[in-house]
């Protein structure tokens, strides 16, 4: 708002009950409120980005410039020596493709699953439908950690129900399927709904379908259409919101997930897990190396690896914020 | 009439299942069976041979033993994690319920503000936030973890600070708690949105009937804003209480994966999942039979 209309469209004197002028220091006050406020938003504000703005200082200088005391934030030389280092000594390109894949397709079976469940739990009455819920919350209060052992087991020797150690017993064969360090064991585990906090998820779209209204669906229902094709061409439509969000959350969660990936995976690396090994891995390439430049290298990689999520986040940020809004999320 | 009713209702449930289906078969094969399988290895010996698989032979409550009289390690850690969660959901609260009263109102600049209040929600997870934070290029290069997490340099607020003339204590006090600021900013970018959504949700009209009654700002926020969002912090608290209970940098969760997977002690570490998961569950469950009811009900019907 302009400041200027602010100060001339407020009162600063008003007759009181006994039609006394008095200072009530209502602008006043007001226009120091509203300073307060935007200090405390700039300073907040400051303190989230400064992280960021540190990032961008340090990836694009020179090694040498880092304990500079007169460098602080803007450096004299821009380079981007570092940033070459770090994209070709790491294979960015494959770590990049192998993030890509990761982290978008669970998404996209995430979504998926996840919403087909969500609008089970809103809209259909079905025996053990209390007991799932419950699980659904146990799901969601307990760590992934904790069933990491059991998991690690059973993907590197993948029997489930013991169908193929039945068809090993009636045929004699000794076949194993080893789903350790594949990407089968994050893929299957998004497409039934208990992926990366899918729990969180499942609960997003079960609250914002019970908050459509009822009667759209009737009208389909009366119109002679499926349950599936209902969810797909009826509510699908009208969940936008929710969509999104979900979307975005599982993206930017499976994109910096470091639990699963080092969990479950050896070979495997994506962008997230490279990055806690980054000053090690470059120092192998590179034969003189000094403190300085392991700093520039690590805020490099942060570079490379947070740019598409930024860029993703400016894109979308206008409608994720309305969805979430909108959403009410977790009612 | 009666028959036909069923049949539908028998169809509805059909349909209804099979969009749960596939979470049924997942929450048997990697929940409910991996939960019961670290349950057993608690009380079980462990031993993976890769040619064969694994064994497993009964020990008893022995590992549960190892937990609570041998190692300190479990009721330490224990102890830190609670009275952190204890101190830091009231702060992330307010901060998030402050953030979010400032970012509802009108102003210019809000969509600008409101972009980077959520930041934190796209970069606070995995690693990016601990290196941001500075701390694995020390814990790499360094060989510690000390003198991690101050993302800002504190020595110019600790300079001014100290020309002043206050004591010492309240210096390092007050760099403590804006250092504190920085991490909770970072951890409350969801709860700022949900406390924001919740907000939305309370009809303007009440505002307005209010003012016409002559009420203040003040009164404004305890009456009408406070008891209308109160589902919405409800849930925030309980959404930042599991947060941290199952984030990935408490020190509880580091302890059963390094035992787990740089020790190789499968059965102590599942002895301390199943002890840990326990606490939480305990916690939480009576969080959300004590306070739940009021709140989670009335928002669902």
């Amino acid at each position: 708002m302009k400041l200027t209309q602010f100060l001339s469209n407020r009162r600063f004197f008003r007759y009181d009950r006994r039609m006394q002028l008095r200072f009530i220091g209502n602008g006043a006050v007001n226009v120091l409120l509203q300073i307060l406020i935007y200090l405390y938003l700039l300073g907040v504000s400051y303190v989230i980005c400064s992280p960021i703005l540190y990032m961008l200082s340090m990836a694009f200088r020179p090694g040498e410039q880092v304990n500079d005391p007169n460098v602080v934030w803007i450096p004299t030389k821009l380079t981007l020596e570092n940033l070459a280092n770090v994209w070709n000594n790491l294979d960015y390109e494959t770590l990049l493709t192998n993030t890509v894949i990761f982290s978008g397709v669970s998404t996209i079976l995430s979504v998926i699953s996840c919403c087909m469940i969500g609008y089970g739990f809103a809209r259909f009455k079905f025996r053990g439908r209390n007991f799932l819920l419950v699980m659904l919350i146990v799901m969601l209060i307990i760590p992934t950690e904790i069933v990491s052992i059991p998991n690690y087991l059973l993907f590197s020797d993948f029997d489930p129900l013991g169908i193929l150690g039945l068809i090993n017993s009636i045929a004699g064969t000794e076949l194993r399927i080893n789903i350790f360090d594949n990407l089968l064991n994050t893929f299957l585990p998004a497409a039934t709904g208990v992926g990366l906090r899918s729990g969180l998820y499942i609960l997003i779209f079960m609250q914002f379908f019970r908050g459509l209204p009822k009667e759209i669906e009737e009208a389909a229902y009366v119109d002679g259409s499926s349950t599936w094709y209902t969810l797909w061409r009826v509510m699908l439509p009208n969940a936008k919101p929710a969509l999104i969000t979900v979307f975005l959350f599982s993206l930017v969660w499976y994109w910096n997930d470091t639990t699963l990936s080092t969990l479950y995976y050896d070979q495997f690396q994506t962008v997230s897990t490279e990055l806690l090994t980054i000053g090690d891995s470059i120092r192998q390439f590179v034969q003189v190396t000094t403190y300085s430049d392991i700093v520039t290298w690590v805020q490099c990689g942060v570079f490379l690896s947070l740019t598409p999520l930024i860029l993703l986040y400016v894109f979308f940020q206008r409608h994720f914020v309305e969805s979430i809004v909108t959403t009410g999320l977790v009612g | 009439m009666k028959r036909k009713r069923t049949g539908f209702e028998g169809r509805r449930a059909r349909a209804g299942f099979l969009f749960v289906l596939p979470f049924v078969i997942g929450l048997l094969l990697f929940f409910i069976k991996p939960l019961c399988d670290t349950i057993w290895y608690s009380f079980a010996n462990l031993s993976v041979n890769y040619e064969t698989g694994f064994q497993t032979t009964f020990q008893g409550l022995r590992y549960y033993r190892e937990m609570l009289t041998v190692q300190p390690d479990f009721l330490l850690n224990l102890q830190a994690v609670l009275t952190e969660v204890l101190y830091r959901v009231p702060m992330v609260v307010i901060f998030s319920t402050f953030a979010a009263v400032m970012l509802n109102r009108q102003f210019a600049g809000r969509g600008f503000f409101r972009a980077v209040f959520f930041l934190p929600v796209i970069i606070m997870s995995g690693a990016l936030i601990s290196v941001l934070s500075a701390d694995t290029v020390s814990s790499s290069v360094m060989g510690d973890s000390s003198g991690g997490n101050e993302v800002l340099n504190m020595t110019v607020l600790q300079e001014i600070l100290s020309a002043l003339p206050i004591g010492s204590s309240i210096v390092s006090f007050l760099t403590t708690a804006v250092n504190s600021l920085v991490d909770i900013s970072w951890y409350s970018g969801i709860q700022v949105l949900l406390i924001l959504a919740g907000l939305q949700n309370i009809p303007g009209t009440l505002y307005e009937a209010a003012k016409i009654e002559g009420a203040n700002a003040w009164s404004c926020f305890w009456k009408i804003t406070f008891p209308g969002c109160k589902p919405m912090l409800f849930m925030t608290v309980v959404y930042t209480i599991i947060d941290y209970f199952t984030s990935s940098n408490n020190v509880m969760i580091k302890l059963i994966r390094d035992e787990a997977f740089s020790n190789f002690k499968y059965s102590y570490a599942s002895a301390l999942s199943v002890g840990y998961s326990l606490i939480i569950l305990l916690i939480v469950g009576a969080i959300l039979l004590l306070f739940g009811r009021n709140y989670v009900s009335s928002s669902q019907e």
